[in-house]
């Protein structure tokens, strides 16, 4: 019973802290708070993962990755999009490329629950878009490369420069 | 009954845990850095010289080759834009346009217009990428680009607000659509253009406000009119737009359309 009662005590203590943590001092002793920001546009990326095999078949195999983003932008609308940073035309735009060669589909990708887009467009797909300024967003750009066959891996030699893109503002 | 205090005290002290682990893990991807760009939109009077200029910081671990370039927008019929990677801006430079930015370093970057551009304003992108060292060894490689808007105004004497109207497009169906009218920017500003819409026909009428939309001088976008949604039956209609410009009136404009 004794220790039942320590025990809503340490809850109640833990909450209380919990509770006060978040209440500014200054808004306690009713000071007004304010200030401005910076305007600012800025990006960090994690650590991408190696493509993994998800599904595999007789005509068609599909390898995933992901890539962490994280996104803080002042200015809004903001948007998340992935280009290729190796060509902007042709026929080796937003294909993995080894030597002279390049797998015949292109990659795809999506972030969060958005339907994946081609990265051999000739404009930059939108993956994702806030309406509203962001602080430190946290969201998961996820890469989708089919090939022909089970045979060969897609990533045996083949290899692109990806341009994780952050846009403020539009025009 | 003890033990099984012991056992919740535990589990609670476990849960506290956990949860001051999961916003130390949160903050991860922060604390290894990123690339970042000040401001976030560039907007002077375009006057020729010096207008002003942008910092870069690199707040990652590792240094990075930064490639700064100003480019021209493409903008769709949407209205959504990103930066024409084939062209730069004429009549804007950079006192820096390619360098290498040290782990948690910062760099400013000037930019200053060379000549006065013919239609007095000058609106693109500012691209900052920044890629780091090494191969790309699990097949990507991966670099961060910034994209800002860079703004320079015609002076407020020099402002020209006009547009030319196209034709009405009707999105999905009259039951679940959107109407729209192309609008070309014929200005030199990019401040949005929006504007009241009076659609009439077989004994009804919708009135709305079309939403504005930022068109790049020179470019036609899509602007939205009305949101359909089954407010009207089939049938032929007359639609009015008043269109206008940050207050000022760009005249009207009368279509007719037949909602499916």
């Amino acid at each position: 019973m004794i220790a039942s009662r320590r025990l809503a005590t340490l809850a109640l203590l833990v909450a209380a802290l919990a509770v006060l943590s978040g209440v500014p001092a200054a808004l306690a002793e009713g000071t007004p708070v304010g200030g401005t920001v910076e305007s600012t546009l800025e990006l960090s990326l994690g650590e991408p993962s190696h493509f993994v095999r998800t599904s595999a078949g007789h005509r068609q195999s599909v390898y995933d990755a992901t890539i962490p983003v994280e996104v803080t932008a002042t200015d809004a609308p903001v948007r998340l999009s992935l280009a290729d940073g190796e060509a902007i035309f042709g026929a080796r735009r937003g294909h993995l490329v080894r030597g002279r060669s390049n797998l015949a589909i292109a990659l795809q990708a999506a972030a969060g629950r958005g339907r994946f887009r081609s990265l051999d467009a000739s404009v930059d797909s939108v993956l994702e878009q806030w309406g509203e300024p962001v602080s430190l967003e946290e969201t998961t750009i996820r890469l989708r490369q089919a090939v022909h066959g089970t045979h060969q891996p897609p990533i045996g030699g083949y290899q692109k420069l990806l341009l994780v893109t952050v846009t403020a503002a539009g025009p | 009954m003890r033990f099984k205090n012991i056992k919740r005290l535990t589990l609670v002290m476990t849960l506290v845990m956990a949860s001051s682990m999961l916003s130390v893990a949160g903050a991860s991807l922060a604390a290894g850095g990123g690339v970042s760009i000040s401001p976030g939109i560039f907007e002077h009077v375009a006057s020729r010289g010096s207008v002003g200029s942008i910092k870069i910081s690199n707040t990652t671990s590792t240094s990075m080759v930064v490639k700064v370039a100003l480019r021209p927008w493409l903008q769709g019929l949407s209205g959504e834009v990103s930066p024409n990677r084939g062209a730069t801006l004429s009549e804007v430079g950079l006192n820096a346009s390619s360098f290498t930015l040290g782990a948690g370093s910062s760099r400013t970057v000037g930019v200053s217009l060379t000549g006065t551009p013919p239609s007095r304003s000058q609106y693109g992108a500012i691209e900052v990428v920044g890629t780091p060292p090494g191969h790309a060894a699990k097949g990507i490689k991966l670099a961060y680009r910034l994209v800002s808007s860079l703004r320079l105004d015609a002076p407020t004497n020099a402002q020209s607000f006009r547009a030319q109207p196209g034709g009405l497009v009707e999105q999905g169906t009259a039951r679940h659509g959107t109407l729209l009218l192309a609008v070309r920017n014929t200005g030199n500003t990019i401040v949005p253009i929006g504007g009241t819409v009076l659609i009439s026909g077989r004994g009804r009428s919708l009135r709305a406000n079309a939403g504005a939309k930022a068109i790049v001088p020179g470019q036609t976008v899509n602007v939205p009119l009305a949101e359909l949604l089954g407010s009207l039956p089939a049938g032929r209609y007359t639609v009015t737009v008043g269109l206008s410009q940050g207050g000022h009136a760009l005249g009207k404009v009368t279509r007719t359309i037949a909602l499916r």
